[in-house]
């Protein structure tokens, strides 16, 4: 009894010594507090959630911001993350990808004080700011430089689901290789998930084997099972990345990759709120934003070479001003024409 | 005898137990060369003194003073079945040839000791395939090889037929002729009169009465027990019969303890008892009666197969030890339509019905709201038999009613047997406890090895006879 | 030496025993342990959203503790209620997703094959223990397994919804949803069916022929079977009924909470049941408390990753403690038990 009861006592002095030397991690008061929930792809994607991440840790370094991230492991974990946030009062809750949006909507119309963004799809609360990305720009440009490089004249796509937000990268994409040579073949793929790595893995051989040496894998987190199956391919093959700078994950063999920079959107929403007038309603990010385009393509450069970088730069410059117009639907790809350019 | 100082001096003793104060300040003496009873209800302490005794628990205060080494021979037997007489009497204790067991020096050591003491009993046996009998004489082999000069034994006769009692007492006769000091626990009150010198009762922890048995009676040790009269037997009357159960050709069960071609009545209005030593095939003809087990052969009710069971376990078959006494009540009642009205339980009915049970066969308990756990086994048994009888029912099986319940518990729950049986049910009784099969029974069948070895008439019966059969001799 | 293990054997001692582990998990965090527990009850209780959070997670494993309780009073070790829930929801969600009728019917139709489906699925279990003497934990169990992949196949391959990422049903339309209890939280009337539900049980424990037979068949399975109680219809109705209530709160879950069926709708509720039905003694009534108590850790576990960065799988480890300190406490209950039996009838 008396043994049991100094070892409680140890116990008691130990933790209130242990809590005493912990620093507190809360947010200090008037700090701008942002928060995040992730989509099932989780930090680590490599992709769209660490993006946005980085467009966090941004914030944090340049505002002084207090952030707080909460992953989802399944689309059940949504509505009580946004929630869970939602009750510690942040200046802004992120959601990150257009699986959230009715969960959002959701938690955002219960809760219509809260202010809320949402990536990659629309809503027309009033306390919800949309992002939308013209992911067709650059997957205008991506295939356009693929279909300048392809020996075979024979590229693929790969996308995650058929869904209308896959759509403008399959039509950007096909667009522009068709704006660089009519005659190449486009094969289109779906995987079916935008989380099987293994099975993006798999099909991604499939279409190298098909007679494609150059995949553009807008896949999420199973663009990197594309990235995967690349790895042994003969030199002159190639895969395109998606969302974030994949190009370092295996050098030489990433083409370049289509960023979708969504940092640049999270970190400006949080900087107009701590400038005082906060971002409303429907925002469209384009090329011309800066918040699309192609890599600096510093591992494959040399094998790019000058000419097709110079033609590539003019194309860009012709979608800024508006002389090109990337479709964003299959309709608009199939009535899409090639525009002459000097 | 009395000169000499006692090989045994108990002063003092006490011990408490959570809810309970098993002993409460005892003095016994146990003297060199005599046989001493101690006889007590159950839950009288007889068994927490014993293991004082032994040393096998410490008391709270008093103070045991032992010359010599003291040998205690459990109620239960705590051999080992794998293993042969030899190993298990010198369990621990064999004699070695350097770091290899001597085999050869341990079987004659065994042997010798058998014979010294009169006990018939082959060394390489296996125990397991012992009879109940000879597993005792092992039992007791094994505390005599420490050569004891004090002996106790625990209910040493609780599972023997007649004939190897007689074997046994035997024995232990021999044995405190040569100077031990030998203490029996027991309830069985004949043998108290036959063999012991002395006898003391416990009541409630306390020694009660200390007396010399020459001096005393049966009835005077069982009032000491139950501290004033028991209570009055119901007299038997005479009844019409109408036969109730006819069993033909039964066989049931495994070639252990199974049955083996069984013809059987009983009538309404009459007791049959089966006599016979535990493990003759009984459980396998109450199951097969019962409906538990499959069986060949034919079981036939005259009147519809509505039976009313008391179980040979009351803890695991019949009651359910964390239900309230009202809870209990119902059990295995739950059909009757007096108490299940559609999909529901009749509450109020159930909880009449436990108050009369309670009432009828005098179950002691604050009320009928505490759970059944809290009760002794005497009033366990009481509302298990109240259970079975509350409902009138047509034919009763009663298997072993008072194993192991006080004196007062077991005279009424026979009572109320007689009661029913007078009013015209048919009861079959099984018992391993001849006594009680003699004053209950209308008919006796005895069971040995599967099957009926005779059958008797209440008026025609001869002690001597049936003890024989039950033993397996002509 | 008594008094200390009387003193750890009740629930004030396991509730300090808890605390004080839990302190010590999340300082191996990295955080202070006064941070952790007010975020913890700030988290959970401390505003209508929050308690909103917390009866949502109370309701979500009030049903499968519920069906858990009562298999257990039946002796049963049901370790299904996780493969039984999702069964029961992903019937509710492929109605509720694919066709079409008046709302009120449809709600109704959801949960009664919520029922139907964890019906089913406790059955099997329950027909493999009557009538293959299959052991029910290890069936229960392996059940689960075959639950998650089933309706993984199931749905990838018929029921997928148009914009469903990973293994989703269409969304309900909106007037398929249980109304909301309170406003401005996530909270729906499914927490009122689950409280019916701990009424109903409570009642057939008390009231009715069967839940005695239930219970006794718990307590003394051969004084069961010596009594006229028929163990094999105990056996798969018990498994049936306790499967029917897990899968009652998978659908409640589908049309109040989530309004689409996801395969992984849940983190492992019909484990945390086993947990809650312990800790509420399998008695309805105390159940709903547990599951509060549960449904608060759950809650505030969240809130305590979000504000005080302690990973939420602590909370996981704080169950899991609890758990543990339970079973000594049955332990330590069911042994002095034995030492005053063995007293008292000696």
């Amino acid at each position: 009894m008396l043994r049991s009861r100094a070892v409680f006592a140890a116990v008691a002095v130990a933790l209130i010594l242990g809590g005493c030397s912990l620093h507190h991690r809360g947010p200090l008061p008037g700090q701008l507090k942002l928060g995040m929930v992730t989509d099932v792809g989780g930090l680590g994607d490599h992709s769209f959630n660490d993006s946005a991440y980085r467009g966090l840790l941004n914030s944090k370094a340049k505002l002084g911001a207090y952030i707080q991230v909460l992953q989802s492991r399944s689309a059940a974990d949504y509505q009580p993350n946004l929630t869970a946030l939602t009750n510690l009062h942040f200046d802004m809750i992120y959601a990150i990808g257009f699986l959230m949006a009715r969960d959002l909507d959701q938690v955002a119309r219960a809760n219509p004080t809260q202010h809320y963004a949402i990536i990659d799809a629309v809503l027309d609360d009033p306390n919800v700011v949309s992002v939308t990305f013209k992911e067709e720009d650059g997957s205008f440009l991506a295939g356009a430089l693929a279909a300048m490089m392809s020996k075979t004249h024979h590229i693929s796509f790969l996308g995650g689901q058929d869904i209308p937000l896959l759509e403008k990268f399959e039509a950007g994409y096909v667009a522009g290789a068709r704006e660089v040579d009519p005659r190449t073949k486009v094969d289109v793929k779906y995987v079916g998930s935008f989380d099987d790595v293994a099975a993006g893995k798999e099909m991604t051989q499939l279409l190298f084997d098909g007679g494609s040496d150059i995949v553009y894998a807008a896949a999420g987190k199973a663009t990197l099972g594309a990235i995967d199956a690349v790895r042994t391919r003969p030199a002159g093959d190639y895969v395109i990345g998606v969302d974030s700078d994949q190009d370092a994950l295996l050098p030489g063999k990433i083409l370049t990759s289509m960023v979708k920079k969504v940092y640049v959107a999270v970190f400006d929403i949080a900087k107009a709120i701590k400038d005082g007038h906060p971002l409303h309603g429907h925002i469209v990010l384009g090329l011309k934003q800066h918040a699309i385009g192609l890599t600096d393509f510093r591992f494959t450069r040399k094998q790019i070479g000058p000419a097709r970088l110079a033609r590539l730069a003019i194309i860009e410059r012709a979608i800024e001003d508006g002389r090109i117009v990337p479709p964003y639907t299959r309709a608009g790809e199939a009535a899409f024409k090639p525009v002459p350019l000097p | 005898m009395s000169v000499s100082p006692p090989a045994l001096r108990l002063r003092g003793i006490r011990k408490a137990f959570p809810r309970v104060v098993a002993v409460d300040g005892v003095d016994l003496d146990l003297f060199a060369g005599e046989i001493h009873a101690l006889v007590g209800e159950n839950g009288a302490g007889k068994s927490t003194l014993a293991a004082i005794a032994f040393g096998e628990l410490r008391p709270d205060s008093g103070t045991v003073e032992a010359h010599g080494t003291v040998g205690l021979v459990h109620q239960h037997f705590e051999l080992v079945g794998r293993l042969r007489v030899w190993q298990n009497v010198l369990l621990g204790r064999e004699p070695r040839h350097g770091w290899r067991i001597d085999t050869d020096a341990a079987r004659k050591r065994v042997g010798d000791l058998a014979k010294a003491n009169d006990l018939t009993i082959d060394p390489d046996a296996l125990v397991e395939d012992l009879p109940v009998g000879a597993q005792q004489r092992v039992e007791l082999l094994r505390e005599l090889e420490r050569n004891p000069s004090i002996l106790l034994l625990d209910e040493p006769t609780a599972a023997l037929a007649p004939a190897e009692i007689q074997g046994f007492f035997g024995t232990v006769v021999q044995l405190a002729k040569r100077g031990t000091a030998v203490l029996i626990v027991t309830h069985k009150l004949q043998e108290v009169i036959a063999f012991s010198e002395r006898v003391s009762v416990m009541r409630h922890g306390k020694i009660v009465a200390a007396m010399r048995t020459a001096e005393t009676s049966v009835d005077a040790i069982a009032r000491a027990m139950v501290g004033g009269d028991l209570p009055r037997v119901a007299q038997r009357e005479t009844t019409t019969l109408r036969p109730c159960l006819t069993v033909r050709g039964l066989r049931a069960g495994g070639k252990e303890g199974g049955i083996d071609g069984i013809d059987l009545d009983v009538a309404s209005g009459e007791i049959a008892g089966i006599a016979g030593v535990e493990g003759n095939g009984q459980t396998a003809l109450a199951d097969s009666v019962a409906g538990m087990i499959p069986f060949r052969g034919s079981i036939a009710f005259s009147n519809g197969r509505k039976i009313s069971i008391i179980p040979q376990d009351r803890h695991v078959e019949g009651l359910v030890l964390n239900f309230t006494i009202a809870e209990n009540a119902v059990l295995g009642r739950q059909d009757l339509p007096g108490l299940r009205h559609g999909i529901l339980l009749d509450r109020a009915r159930a909880r009449r019905d436990a108050a009369a049970i309670v009432e009828r066969f005098d179950v002691r308990a604050p009320s009928i709201d505490v759970k059944v756990r809290t009760l002794s086994g005497g009033n366990q048994q009481k509302l298990l038999v109240g259970k079975a009888l509350i409902d009138e029912p047509p034919f009763i099986l009663a298997y072993n009613p008072t194993r192991g319940i006080d004196v007062g518990a077991a005279a009424l729950v026979q009572s109320r047997l007689l009661e029913a049986r007078n009013g015209g049910a048919a009861i079959l009784l099984i018992s391993f406890d001849l006594d009680e099969v003699f004053a209950l029974a209308d008919r006796i069948y005895v069971m040995y090895r599967g099957a009926i070895a005779g059958r008797f008439d209440r008026a025609g019966v001869d002690r001597a006879v049936i003890g024989r059969l039950m033993a397996g001799s002509q | 030496m008594r008094r200390a293990t009387s003193f750890i054997s009740g629930p004030l001692g396991a509730i300090v025993l808890v605390v004080a582990l839990m302190s010590v998990a999340m300082l191996v965090a990295g955080t202070s342990p006064i941070d952790g527990f007010s975020a913890l009850i700030v988290g959970s209780l401390g505003g209508r959203s929050q308690i909103g959070e917390t009866l949502v997670a109370t309701s979500a494993l009030l049903f499968p503790s519920l069906g858990v309780a009562l298999a257990f009073r039946a002796g049963l070790f049901n370790i299904g209620a996780e493969g039984q829930l999702l069964v029961g929801a992903m019937l509710a969600g492929a109605f509720g997703g694919f066709v079409s009728a008046p709302p009120v019917v449809a709600v109704v139709v959801m949960l009664v094959l919520g029922a139907i489906g964890g019906g089913f699925w406790g059955a099997i279990a329950g027909w493999m223990k009557a009538r293959l003497r299959a052991n029910e934990i290890i069936s229960t169990l392996m059940l689960n397994f075959v639950a998650q992949y089933l309706t993984l196949f199931v749905v990838t391959q018929w029921l997928l919804g148009p914009s469903a990422t990973g293994a989703e049903t269409p969304w309900l339309p909106n007037n398929y949803w249980l109304p909301t209890l309170i406003p401005h939280t996530r909270l729906s009337i499914g927490i009122l069916v689950a409280l019916a539900i701990a009424a109903a049980l409570q009642f057939l424990f008390t009231r009715t022929v069967l839940g005695y037979e239930m219970r006794v068949a718990g307590e003394a399975p051969e004084a069961a079977r010596r009594n006229g109680i028929n163990l094999s219809r105990i056996t798969w109705l018990s498994l049936a009924l306790s499967g029917a209530i897990a899968g009652v709160g998978g659908a409640t879950i589908v049309t109040g909470e989530l309004h689409r069926f996801n395969t992984q709708l849940s983190p492992g509720y019909g484990y945390i049941a086993i947990a809650v039905a312990l800790v509420g003694d399998l008695d309805p009534i105390k159940v709903c408390i547990a599951s509060f108590f549960f449904g608060i850790l759950e809650a505030g576990g969240l809130a305590m990753q979000a504000s005080a960065q302690v990973p939420k799988d602590a909370i996981h480890v704080i169950e899991g403690l609890i758990i543990l300190v339970l079973a000594a406490r049955r332990y330590v209950a069911q042994r002095s038990e034995r030492v005053e039996e063995a007293a008292a009838s000696s």
